[in-house]
C-alpha cells in the first residue's frame, strides 16, 4: 500500500495554527520549497501518522488532525484521525466508499468483522488509536494494510549525520555475528530491523552483512562507485584507532579506497561521503528485503556536490521504480532538481500558517507552460514559476 | 574578430549548425570552439586554434547533458557580453510538442532570453532539425546509391522535393525509415549524424530548403545579419 495524499491542521483558530493543504502523492516524489516553507515539517506529518498508527508512541499532538488516503493493487482508503489534548477525538477509516471503523470521541468504536458479516461496536481507551489497537487478521485484516504501511515507513533525514557519529559497541556487534551465524536467515529479524532509525546504520550493516553476506558488500560498494567513490572493501572493525582516547570497545565503519592503502573510517570520512554510504546501506536492505514501503527522504543531496547529486538522485529513482518503492524526498538543491522530472514535483509555499502543494495534478497549465519555456527544473522553482501573478506576467 | 555564440539542443544540432555556418561564411573565415555542458562546467571537444585570421568566432554549446537552451543562454550571457560575443543564438526543437504549439512555444522561448547588451535569440527547428535533412533531397544518393528521392517520398509520405518541414510529425524517425530500406540506420550516433551532414547539398539547402523552411530562414537570416 501507499500513501496518495495527506492533509494535516493543529491548533486551528488558535494563533499556534499550522496547515498543510492536502498534498498528494506518486510513486516518485519530489518536493522542493524555500527554506521554512514547510517541507520537513510535511514529512513530519507523515512520519507522526506512521508513528500513530505502528504504536510506537501515544498521540503525541495536543491538537491534531490528519486526512490521509491510500491505495494498493485492488481499492482505495482514507484513513481520518483527530486528536485534542492527546486523546483520540475521531477516527474514520473508508475502503473506496465503505465505513470499515468509525470511533467518536467517547471512545464507542464501530468496526467492520469481515468473517462475521456484520459491524461489531466496543469501547476503547480515548489515548489509543483504534486503527491500530484493534488489529485482527480474521475480523479486521483491513487494518492490517494500514499498520504495515506504517510499521514499513523508513525515514532518512539526509540533512543529518545519517549515523556518523553513532557506533556500535563491540558487544552488540558479537552478538549480531553470533546471532547471524546461529540464525542463518534475516527473516526472523526483519522486524528489528524495520525499526532501526538512521542513525543505525551501522547495526543496520552489521545486521544486513550477517543475512546477506558478500553480496551486500558487493552492492554497497557497486553503488559507491556508482556515485564516483571508487571503493573495493567496506568492513566493521574495532574503532579504538581513530576514536578518543579512552573510548574502547567501540566499533566503526570502514571504507578502502582504491589505490589508497589505509581505509577510511567513519570518523575521518567527510560528511558527504557518509550520508552517501549510509543512505546506500539503508536502501540496499530495503530492496534486499523486497519489500514494497514507502521511504522518506527529508534534504536529499545535502551535502554532496553536483555530479554526485544528479548521480544519486537518478540511482535513486531507478532502484525505486524497480523495487516498487514509494519515493518520497524533498529538497531545495539545484541539481537534485535538474535531476528529477517535474512528473514527480511538488513545490511547497507558506502562506502564513498555511503550506499549499502546487503539482502537475492540481496545476497542469503551469507546468506546461513552463516547459515551453525551455528552462531547467530549478528555474521553476528559483523564478517562482508557481506563483499565478508571475505566471501571468509571462505567459501574457 | 566577430564573435557569436549558438547554444543547441544535442549533438546533431552542434554538428550540423558548425557545418552550416561553416558553408555560409567559408572555411578561412571563421573558427569554430565546440564544448559540451556537463555537470554545470563547459567541456571542449575541439577548438580550431585562431591561427588563419578569420573574421568569425563561432562558440557551439551543446546543453544536452544537463541543461536547456534557454537556461544555458540565461547563466551563460552575462559572461559572454563580458568576453565581446556581440550575438547569441539558442537552436530548439520543437518534438515532441505539438505543432499546434508552435506560435506559442515561439514566442514564451524568447519571452525569458535576456537582450540587454548582447542580443540573444532562441529559434525553434520544426519538428526537429531533421526536417531539415529530409527535404534536402540530393543527399540521399549519396548515402547509398540505391536510395532513392522517390523511396524518400513514398516513406515520408510527401512529395520531400516540393513539401514543408511540418509534413513530418518525427523527422528524425522518417529519415531512419527511409535509410533503413537500404539497410542504414539513423539514431542519432555521431557517425550517423556526420555522415549525413557531410553529404547533404548545401547549395540545396541555402537556397531551396530555405525556401520551404521558414525556421530554417529564419536561422540562416540570424547568421547572415551577423555576418553583414
Amino acid at each position: 500500500m501507499k500513501i496518495t495524499s495527506i492533509k494535516y491542521d493543529q491548533f486551528k483558530g488558535e494563533p499556534a495554527e499550522w496547515q498543510l493543504d492536502r498534498t498528494d502523492f506518486g510513486d516518485i516524489n519530489l518536493l522542493v520549497g524555500k527554506n521554512a516553507s514547510g517541507k520537513s515539517r510535511a514529512m513530519n506529518v507523515i512520519v507522526s501518522l506512521s508513528r500513530l498508527l505502528s504504536s510506537e508512541v501515544r498521540p503525541m499532538f495536543i491538537s491534531g488532525t490528519y486526512f490521509a488516503t491510500f491505495s494498493d493493487k485492488d481499492s482505495s482508503f482514507s484513513y481520518e484521525i483527530a486528536i485534542r489534548k492527546n486523546k483520540v477525538a475521531f477516527e474514520l477509516f473508508k475502503r473506496n466508499d465503505e465505513i470499515l471503523l468509525s470511533r467518536e470521541e467517547s471512545g464507542k468504536c464501530s468496526i467492520r468483522a469481515e468473517q462475521l458479516n456484520t459491524t461489531i461496536d466496543s469501547q476503547i481507551p480515548t489515548d489509543i488509536v483504534a486503527a491500530y489497537s484493534r488489529r485482527d487478521a480474521i475480523q479486521h485484516p483491513f487494518l492490517d494494510h494500514l499498520f504495515l504501511w506504517a510499521s514499513t515507513l523508513k525515514y532518512f533525514p539526509f540533512g543529518t549525520s545519517m549515523g556518523k557519529d553513532h557506533f556500535l559497541t563491540i558487544g552488540t556487534f558479537e552478538s549480531i555475528v553470533t546471532s547471524s551465524s546461529s540464525n542463518g536467515s534475516g527473516a526472523s529479524d526483519e522486524v528489528t530491523v524495520d525499526r532501526l532509525a538512521a542513525h543505525d546504520v551501522s547495526q543496520l550493516y552489521a545486521r544486513a552483512y550477517g543475512f546477506y553476506g558478500d553480496e551486500f558488500d558487493k552492492q554497497i560498494l557497486k553503488g559507491l562507485c556508482n556515485l564516483g567513490y571508487d571503493c573495493t572493501d567496506i568492513r566493521l572493525a574495532n574503532a579504538d584507532a581513530v576514536l578518543f582516547p579512552g573510548a574502547g570497545g567501540l566499533t566503526a565503519l570502514y571504507l578502502t579506497e582504491k589505490n589508497v592503502s589505509a581505509a577510511v573510517s567513519q570518523f575521518d570520512m567527510s560528511q558527504g561521503m557518509f550520508r552517501a554510504l549510509s543512505l546506500i546501506i539503508h536502501i540496499n536492505v530495503i530492496l534486499f528485503q523486497r519489500k514494497s514501503r514507502t521511504v522518506i527522504i527529508d534534504d536529499i543531496g545535502e551535502g554532496l556536490d553536483f555530479s554526485r547529486s544528479k548521480q544519486f538522485i537518478s540511482l535513486l529513482i531507478d532502484r525505486s521504480q524497480a523495487a516498487e518503492i514509494q519515493l518520497i524526498m524533498t529538497t531545495n538543491d539545484r541539481f537534485i532538481m535538474n535531476g528529477v522530472s517535474l512528473e514527480y514535483w511538488s513545490v511547497l509555499s507558506r502562506h502564513g500558517s498555511s503550506v499549499k502543494t502546487i503539482n502537475k495534478k492540481n496545476s497542469p497549465q503551469v507546468f506546461s507552460d513552463f516547459d515551453d519555456l525551455g528552462l531547467n527544473n530549478f528555474d521553476f522553482f528559483s523564478n517562482n514559476f508557481f506563483d499565478e501573478e508571475y505566471k501571468e506576467q509571462i505567459t501574457a | 574578430m566577430k564573435k557569436i555564440a549558438v547554444f543547441v539542443e544535442g549533438q546533431t544540432e552542434q554538428i550540423f549548425i558548425k557545418k552550416l555556418f561553416t558553408e555560409i561564411a567559408g572555411a578561412k573565415h571563421i573558427d569554430f570552439n565546440v564544448e559540451k555542458i556537463s555537470n554545470a562546467v563547459f567541456l571542449k571537444q575541439s577548438n580550431q586554434p585562431d591561427g588563419n585570421n578569420a573574421r568569425i568566432f563561432a562558440s557551439i554549446i551543446d546543453c544536452s547533458n544537463d541543461s536547456k537552451v534557454t537556461a544555458a543562454i540565461i547563466d551563460n550571457h552575462a559572461s559572454l557580453k563580458k568576453s565581446g560575443y556581440e550575438l547569441v543564438l539558442g537552436l530548439r526543437d520543437l518534438y515532441p510538442k505539438p505543432l499546434a504549439d508552435l506560435q506559442r512555444i515561439s514566442r514564451l522561448a524568447n519571452s525569458r532570453v535576456p537582450t540587454a547588451g548582447l542580443p540573444a535569440k532562441i529559434h525553434l527547428a520544426v519538428m526537429e532539425v531533421e526536417a531539415w535533412f529530409l527535404l534536402e533531397y540530393k543527399h540521399y544518393c549519396v548515402i547509398s546509391e540505391h536510395l532513392t528521392e522517390q523511396i524518400a517520398s513514398t516513406i515520408s509520405g510527401f512529395d520531400i522535393k516540393t513539401g514543408s518541414p511540418e509534413a513530418a510529425a518525427h523527422p528524425s524517425e522518417t529519415l531512419s525509415k527511409i535509410y533503413n530500406t537500404v539497410g542504414m540506420g539513423y539514431k542519432k550516433t555521431r557517425n550517423q549524424v556526420e555522415r549525413t551532414v557531410t553529404a547533404m547539398d548545401y547549395e540545396n539547402l541555402y537556397f531551396d530548403v530555405r525556401s520551404r523552411a521558414k525556421h530554417f530562414d529564419d536561422l540562416i537570416s540570424s547568421f547572415e545579419d551577423f555576418l553583414a
